[in-house]
């Protein structure tokens, strides 16, 4: 061991070195490259896809704008239905999601019980389930069901997809409240239930609200299942999105992008503000 | 019978084992301590009694009632936790106040009674403080205060002070005694620190093995241990292997032997084990044997300044004796020293 | 609620029954709606399982094995063991890009450089797939980033075809399911106690040797459920073999798709989907099994 190299102590042991740190960083731009790209592309003068783009001007942001206020009815119904449409299914995919992962949360960290194992696993499915086959799956549901539900199998496909992500939350936020104080709130004459809503639900709010998040973002962002079940009336944002690009790739969605793009950024910021990263782990 | 009665009581988690056949009747208004090494069943005991586990067999009468039906929200026992478990979204005032809330006090009189607990606890001054911002101590003191605002009829605490440092458990452990001889609440304490137990208890009740090993006032137990466990874990001790030779006299493992008058009525040839303190032991200068005084070699002297620790090789037996400096006649490694073995201290285990 | 005294009468001594319902029943009670809603998934599974043995035109009621037969056919063959590979290689390369990265995040003490990276880390995962493939395809393209890159620094005279193609949707593959192997890799690596590598650095390691021989292998767990993840999820992608691939690069997912609109040959995109399911519960079962029995060796250690 040589005691002369190292004259001053360099970097202690458990810390990030720079060269690791410079790499991560290298990656993670890498990672999110084309989400850079796109932002940058939609300042671009130009009308092809050249990168970088030989001029830079709000010529495809004016001509969102327009295609938004525009008389071409047939375009601006689309997506202002759209909008709405995703709005209203991501609320209500937020609500429904969180409703129902709080009471199971609860179950998978408080409760000892038989088949805790496979709820735990159950619970992940849907994040490594194909998505297509849950998007046939679902259609083959629902077109054998007597009753029109376009509106609402998009909601449950939606939740369905939320579920892992504010299950994980909320159980990540409970386990960090410990049992001890519920006992505790029982043995000064709470009742199971009382000490439940009196000590654990305020002190899982923001774990409450960080699923409510991440459940709103899958459910605003989400294509492929969305894909099977959408129908003229009941149409997504990135449904709308991607059949105007079927034939040819107009810039003018880049500028939707990039509107997409912050919302998801802020939410996300928000996320993390509420919960750091142990909320959001596999 | 008033106070609190286990009677045969059990606990097992499956095939596990983890409190067995416990027979208790602690009365009112003492302090009791539940004492044993770590998995001895103790905190399984305690929980028991506040409801928070069930029983697998066996009652537990309070007054005379079986209470082991009544959920534990409902047996008014008072209890603070070992991580005291204060509620983080809550100032201190509503801390303690939340039982009182919960029992439908008026504000007027939670507010009265609030701040006479604050009073007592000495921390008048916090009654708006985030539980976030006190100090280690002063939360022992607030977990403390909220167990009893709703004068429970039982306090239990599970192994409260082990997270504090040394200087502030003792602290800590007389104001808790004082507290409690106060307000004269029957109180149960779990402790795995046996000179916490000796200091503040009425009662000790040292488990070993998921059994009650011995239940009594901390004097009795570390003068008369019931058997070799409690021997070992209550004070130190020097145990030996003797054989009895009849006629009071036993033979140590080196071949000399002592007299020990309670051996009087066991038959002799009979392997027992024996027990005599640190602290009985005598040492002085180096004289032949006679009696109970007995030839040895010293093997390690540490100086701690308020006692000196002495082990001497005596007789195949490695004894551990304690004296104050005043007494001392300057030992090092090797010095050969007389030991005496006063016949009475020495105990049949 | 009332707090009476304890006035209750012993009675006999009864054998223990359960106050209320047994905590299995309540727990399940607790999980119910969350069930509802999975238990549509599995439903649904039943149902494509049902429908792969179905006939064309008599979906429900026919029952033949036709559209597993055509499967083995070397097209859809083809397209299985492309799916399988692109899936494999996505997960080794998204693992070995994500481990730096989770290092760093599992270290890291700034809270504002936290925040930085899990965003950065969290939007290839949640952002729009579609948006993410255009922007692909600004990269991709001749006129693209990658190949100006290239031919700027001299490796390449002409611009490479990068879309339509099998590298094109592999570099899309591993980025979209980067995080999935990024996070359960940094919740791994921060259980790894620190203490673990100051003990390390006691005994004479270099940073390096502490990284790979006890950083490392403590991780190996969640290093593996990464990969899974990754491969799990990048085996039934759809989006990004449909935008970057065109025609040229059928994922099974693709193929599903295709069996539908405009075949509509429900049964063959059934079978197809059966298959794809099949392949994520064989890899999650392995990954399961291998990971169990080393994280219950590192339980045991501490």
């Amino acid at each position: 061991m040589s005691l002369s190299s190292n004259k001053r102590l360099s970097i202690l042991p458990g810390e990030t070195g720079r060269f690791a740190g410079i790499l991560s960083g290298f990656i993670l731009l890498l990672a999110v490259l084309p989400i850079l790209t796109m932002i940058v592309m939609s300042f671009s003068g130009a009308s092809n896809l050249d990168f970088p783009p030989s001029s830079y001007s709000l010529q495809w942001y004016r001509a969102a704008w327009h295609t938004f206020v525009s008389p071409d009815a047939s375009d601006v119904l689309s997506l202002g239905k759209a909008m709405t449409t995703s709005l209203l299914v991501a609320c209500l995919t937020m609500v429904l999601a969180t409703l129902v992962a709080v009471p199971a949360a609860y179950a998978l960290v408080r409760c000892e019980f038989r088949g805790k194992a496979l709820a735990l696993q159950l619970m992940s499915l849907p994040l490594v389930f194909p998505m297509v086959v849950l998007g046939l799956a679902l259609l083959l549901v629902f077109d054998s069901l007597p009753l029109q539900m376009s509106f609402s199998r998009l909601v449950i496909a939606h939740v369905i997809l939320a579920l892992p992500f504010v299950v994980k939350n909320c159980t990540a936020a409970m386990l960090s409240i410990g049992s001890e104080v519920e006992e505790a709130a029982q043995m000064l004459g709470a009742s199971p239930q009382r000490a439940i809503l009196d000590v654990v639900v305020p002190l899982m709010k923001s774990g409450i609200l960080a699923g409510m998040l991440l459940a709103f973002i899958v459910s605003f962002n989400e294509f492929t299942v969305t894909y099977f079940l959408y129908t003229i009336d009941v149409m997504t944002v990135p449904i709308w999105m991607y059949s105007r690009t079927v034939s040819s790739l107009d810039p003018t969605v880049f500028s939707f992008a990039v509107l997409i793009v912050l919302i998801d950024f802020v939410l996300i910021w928000a996320l993390e503000k509420l919960v750091g990263e142990g909320g959001v782990s596999f | 019978m008033t106070g609190l009665i286990l009677e045969n009581v059990d606990k097992h988690y499956g095939t596990a084992c983890a409190v067995k056949d416990v027979n208790l009747h602690l009365p009112e208004g003492k302090l009791v301590c539940f004492i044993g090494p770590s998995g001895c069943g103790k905190t399984t005991l305690l929980r028991m009694i506040a409801g928070l586990e069930t029983l697998s067999g066996g009652e537990i009468r309070l007054d005379g009632e079986d209470i082991g039906q009544t959920p534990a929200h409902l047996r008014n026992f008072g209890m603070v936790f070992q991580s005291l478990a204060l509620f983080p979204h809550m100032t201190v005032g509503e801390n303690i106040a939340y039982p009182l809330k919960l029992r439908g006090v008026g504000k007027v009189e939670q507010q009265a009674r609030v701040v006479e607990l604050l009073q007592l606890i000495q921390l008048s001054a916090m009654i708006d403080r985030p539980v976030s911002k006190l100090s280690g101590g002063q939360r022992q003191r607030v977990a403390i205060a909220r167990a009893i605002a709703a004068r429970p009829k039982i306090l239990l605490l599970d192994e409260p002070l082990s997270a504090l440092d040394a200087k502030l458990r003792e602290s800590m452990q007389v104001e808790i005694r004082q507290l409690q001889q106060r307000l004269n609440i029957t109180t149960i304490m779990v402790t795995h620190d046996q000179r916490e137990a000796m200091t503040m208890a009425d009662i000790v009740v040292v488990l070993g093995e998921h059994r009650v090993q011995q239940v009594g006032t901390p004097i009795e137990i570390y003068r008369h241990p019931a058997n070799e466990f409690v021997a070992d874990f209550i004070g130190s001790g020097n145990i030996f292997p003797a054989t009895v030779l009849g006629g009071g006299r036993v033979g140590l493992p080196g071949g000399e032997s002592i007299e020990v008058p309670s051996c009087a009525g066991v038959a002799a040839g009979q392997q027992v084990r024996m027990l005599v303190r640190p602290e009985d032991l005598q040492l002085s200068a180096p004289e032949a044997t006679a009696g109970n005084r007995l030839l040895g070699t010293v093997t390690f002297v540490r100086d701690i300044g308020s006692t000196i620790e002495t082990i001497v090789e005596c007789s195949g037996v490695s004894f551990t004796a304690l004296s104050t400096p005043c007494q001392g006649i300057g030992l090092g490694v090797g010095h050969a020293v007389s030991v005496t073995i006063p016949a009475q201290a020495c105990r049949l285990l | 609620m009332e707090h009476q005294p304890l006035t209750r009468s012993v009675g006999v001594a009864l054998p223990r029954p359960d106050t209320g319902i047994s905590p299995t029943a309540r727990a399940w009670l607790f999980l119910s709606p969350s069930m509802l809603f999975l238990a549509v998934l599995i439903i649904a599974s039943l149902l494509v399982l049902r429908m792969s043995v179905g006939t064309k035109g008599a979906e429900w009621s026919g029952f033949s094995l036709a559209s597993y037969a055509q499967l083995l056919e070397p097209y859809y063959l083809k397209s299985l063991l492309l799916t399988l590979r692109l899936a494999l290689f996505s997960a080794v390369i998204a693992v070995l890009l994500a481990i730096p990265v989770a290092y760093t995040m599992s270290r890291l003490t700034s809270p504002f450089l936290r925040r930085v990276f899990l965003a950065a880390v969290l939007l290839p995962l949640l952002v729009n797939l579609l948006l993410q493939s255009y922007g692909w395809l600004v990269i991709l393209g001749p006129g693209g980033m990658l190949n100006q890159a290239l031919m700027g620094l001299g490796l390449i005279k002409r611009p490479i075809m990068l879309l339509y193609n099998q590298d094109g949707v592999l570099m899309g593959l591993v980025q979209t399911a980067f995080p999935l192997a990024v996070l359960p890799i940094a919740s791994a690596m921060r259980g790894v106690a620190r203490t673990y590598e100051e003990a390390a650095a006691t005994l004479g390691a270099s940073r390096f040797q502490v990284f790979r021989q006890v950083v490392l292998p403590m991780s190996l767990p969640g290093i593996i459920t990464g990969a899974t993840l990754v491969f799990a999820y990048n085996a039934s992608s759809f989006v990004v073999p449909l935008l970057l691939g065109g025609r040229r690069v059928p994922m099974l997912a693709v193929m599903v798709h295709d069996q539908i609109a405009p075949l509509m040959n429900w049964p063959a995109a059934s079978a197809a989907g059966v298959v794809l399911i099949l392949t994520t519960l064989a890899i999650m079962t392995l990954s399961e099994y291998v990971t169990g029995r080393r994280r219950r060796m590192l339980e045991t250690c501490q």
